[in-house]
């Protein structure tokens, strides 16, 4: 018999191991030596905190009460475990890609950080969840009781007991689940203790399992025998219900705020959950595998009105096995306790994150990030979030009285946490779910559920069995148990199946309507194709926050070692190292993910946009960057354009400045050389003049010295002839005389007057007649003072042993052209430019003998003939063309 | 007897795809074992005993296949963290 204070002592001693155990695997994590923390096996373990008190008593008696359907509650989760790879694996993958906090800051994430929904999803939990609390104090005291009757001691007050079982809860979560404020950080001391209650309460079921098939009924056939004869001997399935039950139970799993906790936040390897797809599920089997024979056994052994929900307890006792029940009612304890205090923490992140961090801020408008320490202000509402939450249980199974089975509340609370389940994998895998939506399934799946499965929970307090019958205002199709008039429901299936269909639908098409904010986009993308790229684009599009007050800001949120550590890590990395980094948007999306570790998604997207001046991406700000960027690609075209044509420009003045240096220079020679020209004939004639001035020469000699004064007056007079012939041309005044004239005699003339000179040179020319027999309307007289010209310089220029001009014809519809090619070495191409201008000349070759004006006239000549004349490059000597129309 | 020379590549990344695949079915086939005893229930009452042993040996199947396909998976080229299907990841590159 096991006396009442001995199992105070016990339950006592329970709990300071478990507070040893937690501070040692913290202090294990702590100093370096915790990898065996990250093993396989303790995730899977820490996941068992799904088997709660409800599962540990209430199985036993929901199998007393309805035979294998408890079994649901297990199968739904399993086969969400063996589906890893669908949903858990990606839920994982996105929760270390964004730094999820919780199922909360996952949904607010999701949908653009909308904060909204943050809160939406944390009241729900909350209400969700403060039942299950009241429920385990309950069945801690219920066991308890069961001890306290046994003993004769006299009932402890169960009140009093159910309130020092919360405190020491409160305790226990404030102190290992608070250590660290980056709720992505495990913790270490609290997963520990849960690994080891896990194992407690595995082997306590067992023990009791085994116990009762082999010490009770011996073995299997004769616990076969037992199903048999009992009450529950044959399964009337209700298939609506069973389908039912396991979707529930599977939707829960995923959205349960503590299970997300163990699932999600506290996972830091892949790895663990591949381990945990299938152990866990071996786990929720041996934890359901005499679940049925302790049952059967109770109800045939103990006394009709036994409450089936404490057979776990009340069967040893029967047999009177003290040690086992003592072991059992551990069991049972830490079921209780790991389920309250990962709730507490998962819960009281979320509270703190999306209720009472938002608020703060909002009343620091004036930098809120900067003024007192938010890391001390997140710890204390985390803390007191923690003892609300267990005082809101408390206070649920002090109002409630504690005295309804134990499995109709816990099937409550999972149809009301798994109304978030549609928000959830539409959001994991449709990047059309957007935020409206999302708000209008939570709140239309979370109505229908308070309506017709919470609140009919409380019985006539709240509804009156009239409510109930008529509907309200007598309105039969809304009846909380048979919504249009459909009755004979189950009232679970029924409310299950109406609030997540009406919230399905509310969800899909809000989404279908409405239209995401470009954040929700944003986050859509990176969630539903968070394979595709793990990297988050969270949008910072300006850096113009003060890396300083950014850096204070952090200290306060993060502690001052770690955020240092992030900025100078930032700086090597950036390649500024002893400086503060650049508040470049790569750094600020790093910046925020820590942080949201810390406070939560929206939370810390509030809080770097007060610092950065609200510079996250907005549908006007991608705009304006497209315009902009639009802009000054068009702007930049522009200015190539222009810096092309001034290239160009450039490169014509330069030539032209070429040209003007060059000119310049030639007609200083020019200058020169007319000077010269001029003042030889001069110096002659003045000479011969002042000779015949003196007199007393014979007659021979006077009409020698005035032939030679007349010859070098000719002279002059010629090379003022071409000045002037040039500025006639040039002028315009000339007038042609255009008649019809055959071309070769034309060139006939020119050839005799300018093939022979009187320096004596002879020059080759080689012409076809034939061709040459062309008519053409011109100017016959300038045409063949071009030619003449043309023949002279090659006469002049060519500086061939044999000079030779070929001189050739050829007809083009329109127009003919004549060309003269010599076989002298031509003109070098940096003066090919030059030659047709006036006074140029290639070189200041005394032998030319004119004054650079000949190649200057042609060309006026043939322009005003309506033709042109042109240096023919590449004929292997000096070449012009003359191009003449028809 | 020798095996003749295969021209199939890749060989080992063909089969952890098809063991993914598997795995991808593995819930689909949870569903069915554990759907399955709604069938004829509303015309007939089942023993608790047998409808019980068949629960736990399918259950018991289906951890089974799992833990073997993980087991498989995990030995794979790339092992447990990364999904060949899905564009970016390391056997996609070859």
């Amino acid at each position: 018999m096991v006396g009442f204070n001995l199992l105070i002592a016990v339950s006592l001693a329970y709990v300071g191991l478990l507070f040893a155990v937690a501070f040692w695997g913290d202090r294990q994590a702590r100093t370096g030596r915790g990898g065996w923390l990250r093993a396989p096996i303790i995730y899977t373990l820490s996941l068992s905190i799904y088997c709660t008190a409800w599962t540990f008593y209430g199985a036993v008696g929901y199998a007393a009460r309805s035979g294998l359907e408890f079994v649901t509650i297990y199968l739904g989760p399993t086969i969400v475990m063996v589906g890893w790879w669908w949903i858990l694996r990606k839920l994982v993958r996105i929760g270390r890609a964004q730094r999820i906090t919780s199922i909360a800051d996952l949904i607010s994430s999701r949908y653009g950080k909308s904060n909204l929904l943050g809160v939406i999803v944390t009241l729900l939990a909350v209400i969700g969840t403060t039942p299950y609390i009241a429920l385990q104090l309950q069945s801690v005291v219920l066991s308890y009781s069961v001890f306290a009757q046994q003993g004769g001691d006299g009932a402890a007050d169960p009140e009093a007991t159910a309130l020092w079982v919360a405190v020491g809860l409160a305790a226990f979560t404030v102190l290992f689940g608070t250590r660290n404020l980056d709720a992505n950080e495990r913790h270490h001391g609290v997963v520990t203790a849960i690994a080891v209650e896990a194992v407690v309460k595995l082997i306590a079921l067992l023990a009791v399992g085994i116990f009762v098939v082999w010490g009770v009924t011996g073995g299997p056939a004769a616990i076969a025998e037992t199903i048999h004869a009992s009450p529950i001997a044959t399964w009337q399935l209700d298939g609506a219900r069973w389908a039912t039950m396991i979707f529930l139970s599977a939707a829960a799993f995923l959205t349960l705020p503590r299970m997300f906790q163990v699932l999600v936040v506290e996972n830091v390897d892949e790895k663990q959950l591949a381990t945990a797809s299938w152990a866990f599920p071996l786990y929720m089997f041996l934890m359901s595998l005499f679940v049925v024979p302790i049952a059967v056994v109770g109800l045939s052994v103990l006394p009709e009105g036994a409450n089936p929900d404490l057979f776990v307890l009340t069967v040893p006792l029967h047999f009177d096995q003290g040690g086992l029940a003592m072991l059992t009612f551990l069991g049972g304890f830490s079921s209780a306790t790991s389920m309250v205090i990962v709730a507490a923490i998962a819960l009281s992140t979320m509270v703190s994150n999306h209720i009472v961090m938002p608020i703060w801020i909002s009343t620091r408008s004036a930098g809120a990030a900067m003024s007192g320490d938010v890391r001390q202000v997140v710890i204390v509402s985390r803390r007191l979030s923690i003892a609300a939450v267990l005082g809101l249980g408390w206070l649920y199974y002090h109002l409630s009285g504690g005295g309804e089975a134990l499995a109709a509340i816990g099937l409550i609370s999972f149809a009301g946490v798994a109304q978030v389940l549609p928000s959830l994998i539409g959001g994991l895998f449709w990047r059309g779910a957007t935020r409206v939506g999302a708000a209008a399934g939570l709140i239309l799946g979370f109505a229908i559920w308070a309506y017709a499965l919470f609140l009919p929970s409380f019985g006539e307090g709240v509804m009156t069995a009239r409510f109930m019958a008529e509907g309200p205002w007598g309105i039969g199709w809304l009846r909380p148990q048979a919504f249009f008039g459909i009755e004979g429901m189950d009232p679970v299936v029924h409310a299950i199946f109406w609030s997540m269909a009406l919230n399905a639908g509310a969800f899909i098409s809000g989404s279908l309507v409405s239209f995401p904010r470009p954040m929700e986009r944003l986050q859509g993308a990176q969630f539903v194709n968070v394979f595709e790229h793990s990297r988050t684009a969270q949008g910072w599009t300006r850096g113009n926050a003060e890396a300083e007050d950014l850096l204070v800001m952090a200290q306060r949120i993060m502690g001052a070692r770690e955020a240092q550590a992030l900025f100078q890590a930032e700086s090597a990395r950036q390649g500024k190292e002893g400086y503060l980094p650049d508040t470049t948007p790569d750094f600020l999306r790093i910046l925020e993910r820590e942080l949201s570790g810390s406070v939560g998604a929206a939370t810390a997207h509030a809080m770097v946009g007060q610092i950065v001046g609200g510079a996250s991406v907005s549908v006007d700000d991608l705009m304006a960057v497209a315009d902009e960027t639009q802009q000054i690609l068009e702007y930049s075209s522009q200015l190539e354009a222009k810096s092309e044509e001034q290239a160009r420009t450039a490169r014509q003045l330069q030539e032209a400045n070429e040209k003007l240096t060059a000119l310049s220079i030639q007609k200083d020679a020019f200058l020169s050389q007319i000077s010269h020209e001029l003042r030889t004939p001069m110096t002659s004639i003045r000479a011969f003049s002042e000779i015949l001035k003196e007199g007393g020469m014979e007659d021979a000699d006077t009409r020698k010295y005035s032939g030679i004064i007349q010859d070098e007056a000719i002279r002059l007079t010629r090379l003022l002839d071409d000045l002037l012939d040039l500025s006639v041309l040039e002028a315009g005044q000339v007038t042609l005389n255009i008649q019809q004239a055959n071309l070769r005699e034309v060139l006939d003339r020119a050839v005799s007057a300018g093939g022979t000179g009187r320096d004596g040179r002879t020059l080759d020319i080689r012409r076809m007649p034939a061709r040459e027999e062309l008519g053409v309307e011109t100017d016959a007289d300038r045409l063949c003072q071009v030619f003449i010209n043309l023949i002279a310089n090659a006469r002049k220029y060519c500086d061939a042993t044999a000079p030779r001009l070929t001189i050739s014809v050829a007809q083009h519809p329109g127009r003919v052209d004549i060309d003269f090619a010599d076989n002298g070495t031509g003109i070098p191409t940096e003066s090919q430019t030059m030659i047709f201008e006036k006074f140029s000349r290639l070189s200041d070759q005394q032998k030319a003998g004119g004054a650079g004006l000949g190649l200057a006239i042609c060309r006026e000549i043939m322009a005003k003939l309506g033709g042109s004349v042109t240096y023919l490059p590449g004929q292997g000597g000096a070449a012009f063309r003359v191009t003449l129309p028809r | 007897m020798t095996r003749r020379p295969t021209t199939f590549l890749a060989r080992d990344t063909y089969r952890r795809r098809r063991l993914i695949d598997a795995l991808r079915v593995l819930p689909v086939l949870g569903a069915l074992f554990f759907l399955v005893p709604m069938l004829g229930a509303a015309t007939t009452d089942r023993s608790t005993a047998y409808a019980g042993m068949y629960l736990f040996a399918a259950w018991f199947l289906l951890i089974v296949g799992a833990a073997l396909l993980v087991r498989a998976v995990s030995r794979s080229p790339g092992g447990v963290a990364s999904d060949p299907l899905e564009p970016g990841s390391v056997e996609d590159e070859d």
